[in-house]
């Protein structure tokens, strides 16, 4: 799907992706854990994420460990936990400059064998990880939860997808959750471990200007793998029926109405009217020529921001805003105005154009990034799609106007979530 | 002939070309061949601390937030939506205000000349009347809203508001709901009539672009009208006094767990013109080496559970300011501060081993790296760099013939007795009912 990126299978587990490219200054490595999504099992990986960049069995000392990167002309390690719909994904990714920029011929070796140390070589005292970095990392977590109602914006979003799909895995929230992370152990914790390793489909990607032949030989030598086994993910339930909108209310002590409305597509990524889906959305807003941005905000003063996005695995389309606490009946009813004039077709040939060609150079620059290149490239291993780059472009410039209104037509609101002020303000001295 | 004059930077593999209209307008094009995408800035060295000038012998105090409006308001086109029209190519255009500057800019990766004629045009019109004005303070209240409602924003403003009382940098970029409102038509043309004229200016593009065309371009898109303008500004930015303002400022919002924000007073430093690199890696280094993650220090700091996962340090400088900023979450802001302050405020700076040195120059090295692989960084980094003066590039150069010895010398001079400030926010009552 992207010219010249090359595919080796190293095992029915672990696929190895290389692009040979020299437009960036450095060279990138990821390599990604699958796990099905689970409320079981989220906050556990959520924990080891943040243990794996504590320390290893040769750099027992998190110091040691950053020094060692440092020296390593300041590589950037990281563990990241994603949600791609019904997955949760372990990242540990790095970065470091490319041979030709500094004075060390060997970093990709030493660079992949610090990978290794990390991922394979944890610090850990007898059969568990070493109990003060756990219990760090444990109050840590359970922080990190805590604070999610400091980013009020992103709180309602949680929120919404949270009611909206309610009892489903999708509503499970990837960094975990306070209880389950409070019953952790550091024991039942390095079991977890080893089973993540022996059991997750691995995908390994390396993005470098290197002009080495055998990346796959270089990799299978450096690295370690220890998964035997992997069970495929089933698709998500992505068909819902349409039921009266629930309407939820939350209070909070803030300055602004925050408002997310989520509504249900039906339409799977596997259709090809997912890409008049994805037209339609821009139109919608995506940006700051969609129609919710000329109608809402520039019209109507009402917003300073709002926008629309797809949630690719559950169907599920969002718009959300920043409003005055009183304004929020009438944004909903202009929101909804907005999402009917396009079901009945109410735009123009000029709009879908626009739209198309903002979708198309989206899909033209994910090359100029490493982290773009890669993480494109995985969801499109996790949905099966390996078209390439230039035959989704023709797809989606065969979008027209009828095939947006049918995608449109089985678009329907579900859930309206809004963060409202907590009564009246009480000064305090 | 144009005269384009060239800067290469080998060891980076990049090159800049620069061109200067006669009207004085600054023309920066830096071509990476490959890249799909390509940025275009115009931008004028006008932000929030502008708002006092004499301009060809008249003076003028502004609303507080009115750059940031003028920002707002130049998108509005007579023959409509400027936003409209990069949407034909299938480009994203943007404003952003700062301190120093305001700077319009847009991405594409098709139709990149025909854009460049779309934003070098309609940064040169301003076309308002009072009644989108005040339609406008309806947007932007919300914005003002938005930023109430992010309390890391709020801490931030507030390590501003603590260290400074005279310059302008401690005021709001945006303003205030009730500073905006007189905010009026005349005002806004004064100020773009004043501050956005070519002396001002600077046109910065990057990505596979072809520099003689580009400057063809731009140049051939600019208005008698623009060209024309080039009124005489002092810039009259209050002073500060060299103490802080007050140390400590308690809030309670609607948080988890507590925030805090130190600030260090450094615009001695940031006062005299020459050396202002020299003096940002030294500070640079100095940050890393006491609050980098490979530091005992900050390891002891994170394990004793004083700092948490959200834990960052800048410095930053412009005219007339200059401050190193640390902040993150925090169980125990007050501790987190009294450490910090003994740490990085004794009475010379802390010693650094030749080792810690060099392990610390090459992570600095090697992260600049990192950024230099982001078109969108760069361009960013450096328009800013131009507006302070220092040129991009040069951070480089300087970083790579920096040495120990030299450190050792810059330590000495420098103490930040009695200039720091604690700005925390604490949690009020349990929040979602």
């Amino acid at each position: 799907m992207f010219k010249g990126i090359e595919v080796h299978e190293l095992s029915p587990n672990i696929n190895l992706y290389t692009l040979k490219t020299n437009q960036f200054k450095t060279d990138s490595v990821g390599i990604f854990f699958e796990r099905r999504l689970s409320e079981e099992e989220a906050s556990k990986n959520a924990m080891l994420a943040a243990l794996m960049k504590r320390g290893t069995k040769k750099y027992p000392k998190s110091r040691d460990l950053y020094r060692a990167l440092d020296s390593l002309y300041g590589a950037v390690y990281s563990t990241n936990i994603s949600k791609y719909g019904e997955r949760q994904i372990i990242k540990f990714q790095m970065q470091f400059p490319d041979s030709k920029f500094i004075e060390d011929e060997n970093i990709f070796e030493k660079s992949i064998t610090l990978l290794n140390e990390i991922v394979n070589h944890p610090y850990t005292q007898g059969n568990a990880f070493a109990k003060d970095y756990f219990e760090q990392e444990k109050k840590n977590q359970i922080i990190k939860l805590e604070n999610r109602i400091n980013n009020k914006m992103a709180y309602a979003f949680d929120r919404c997808i949270e009611e909206m799909f309610k009892e489903e895995p999708f509503a499970v929230n990837e960094d975990g959750e306070i209880k389950n992370i409070e019953d952790l152990n550091e024991e039942a914790l390095y079991e977890h471990y080893k089973k993540v390793l022996a059991t997750s489909k691995v995908d390994i990607f390396i993005v470098s200007s290197d002009d080495r032949n055998h990346f796959a030989g270089d990799i299978l030598k450096l690295f370690e793998f220890k998964n035997e086994k992997s069970s495929p993910i089933p698709r998500e339930k992505h068909i819902y029926e349409k039921k009266s909108p629930r309407h939820i209310i939350e209070k909070m002590d803030i300055a602004q109405g925050k408002l997310v409305m989520g509504f249900r597509t039906n339409i799977a990524y596997e259709d090809v009217k997912y890409r008049s889906l994805l037209v339609f959305n821009e139109i919608l807003g995506g940006g700051s020529y969609s129609k919710l941005f000329r109608n809402i905000r520039e019209n109507e003063s009402l917003c300073y921001s709002i926008f629309s996005s797809v949630e690719k695995f559950k169907s599920a389309l969002f718009i959300a805003s920043g409003i005055d606490f009183d304004k929020k009946d009438r944004v909903v009813d202009l929101v909804l105005e907005q999402v009917e004039q396009m079901k009945q077709g109410l735009f123009d040939e000029e709009d879908i154009e626009n739209a198309k060609k903002s979708i198309i150079s989206s899909i033209n620059s994910i090359k100029d990034s490493p982290n773009k290149i890669i993480n494109y490239y995985y969801s499109r291993i996790l949905t099966h799609s390996y078209m390439e780059a230039e035959e989704i472009i023709k797809q989606f410039e065969a979008v027209d106007k009828s095939s947006i209104i049918e995608a449109a037509e089985g678009i329907f609101l579900d859930t309206v979530y809004f963060l409202d002020k907590k009564g009246d303000k009480i000064e305090k001295n | 002939m144009k005269k384009i004059e060239m800067m290469e930077i080998p060891r980076l593999d990049e090159k800049v070309y620069k061109y200067k209209t006669k009207e004085g307008l600054q023309i920066h094009v830096l071509e990476k061949k490959g890249f799909s995408k390509k940025y275009a800035f115009f931008g004028t060295r006008y932000g929030s601390i502008d708002n006092s000038f004499i301009a060809d012998g008249v003076y003028h105090d502004m609303p507080h937030g009115i750059a940031h409006f003028l920002e707002h308001k130049v998108f509005e086109e007579e023959k409509g939506d400027v936003f409209e029209v990069f949407s034909r190519t299938g480009a994203k255009a943007n404003a952003f205000t700062s301190h120093e500057s305001t700077n319009y800019l847009f991405s594409c990766t098709d139709r990149f000349y025909e854009n460049l004629e779309t934003l070098i045009s309609f940064v040169q019109n301003l076309n308002i009347d009072q009644k989108s004005v005040e339609k406008e303070k309806g947007i932007i209240k919300q914005e003002i809203m938005m930023y109430e409602d992010n309390p890391e924003w709020q801490a931030y403003i507030n390590t501003l508001r603590l260290l400074y009382s005279k310059h302008p940098i401690h005021i709001d970029i945006a303003g205030t709901v009730e500073s905006i409102k007189d905010i009026d038509k005349d005002k806004l043309l004064k100020c773009y009539n004043t501050f956005y004229s070519p002396e001002n200016m600077i046109v910065f593009l990057i990505g596979d672009i072809d520099r003689f065309k580009a400057i063809d371009v731009v140049e051939n898109a600019l208005t008698e009208d623009f060209k024309s303008r080039n009124s005489l500004i002092e810039r009259l930015i209050p002073k500060d006094i060299d103490s802080i303002y007050k140390e400590i400022n308690r809030e309670e919002l609607s948080v988890a767990s507590p925030i805090f924000y130190m600030g260090i007073k450094c615009n001695k430093l940031a006062e005299a013109e020459s050396d202002m690199l020299e003096k940002e890696i030294f500070i640079d280094i100095f940050l890393t080496n006491i609050l980098g993650n490979g530091s005992d220090f900050y390891m002891k700091l994170y394990e004793d559970g004083v700092i948490g996962k959200n834990f960052g340090y800048d410095y930053n400088y412009g005219p007339g300011y200059g401050h190193i900023i640390i902040g993150g979450e925090s169980e125990k802001p007050e501790e987190a501060y009294s450490l910090l302050k003994e740490e990085l405020i004794g009475s010379s700076l802390k010693e650094i081993s030749k080792e810690d040195f060099y392990r610390i120059k090459r992570k600095l090295k090697g992260e600049s790296l990192i950024y230099l692989n982001s078109l969108e960084y760069i361009a960013n980094a450096y328009i800013t760099a131009h507006y302070k003066g220092i040129g991009f590039f040069n951070y480089f150069k300087e970083l790579e013939a920096f040495d120990y010895e030299k450190y050792l010398r810059m330590q000495k001079s420098y103490n930040f007795q009695g200039k720091s400030v604690l700005s925390a926010v604490y949690p009020r009552d349990r929040e979602v009912s």
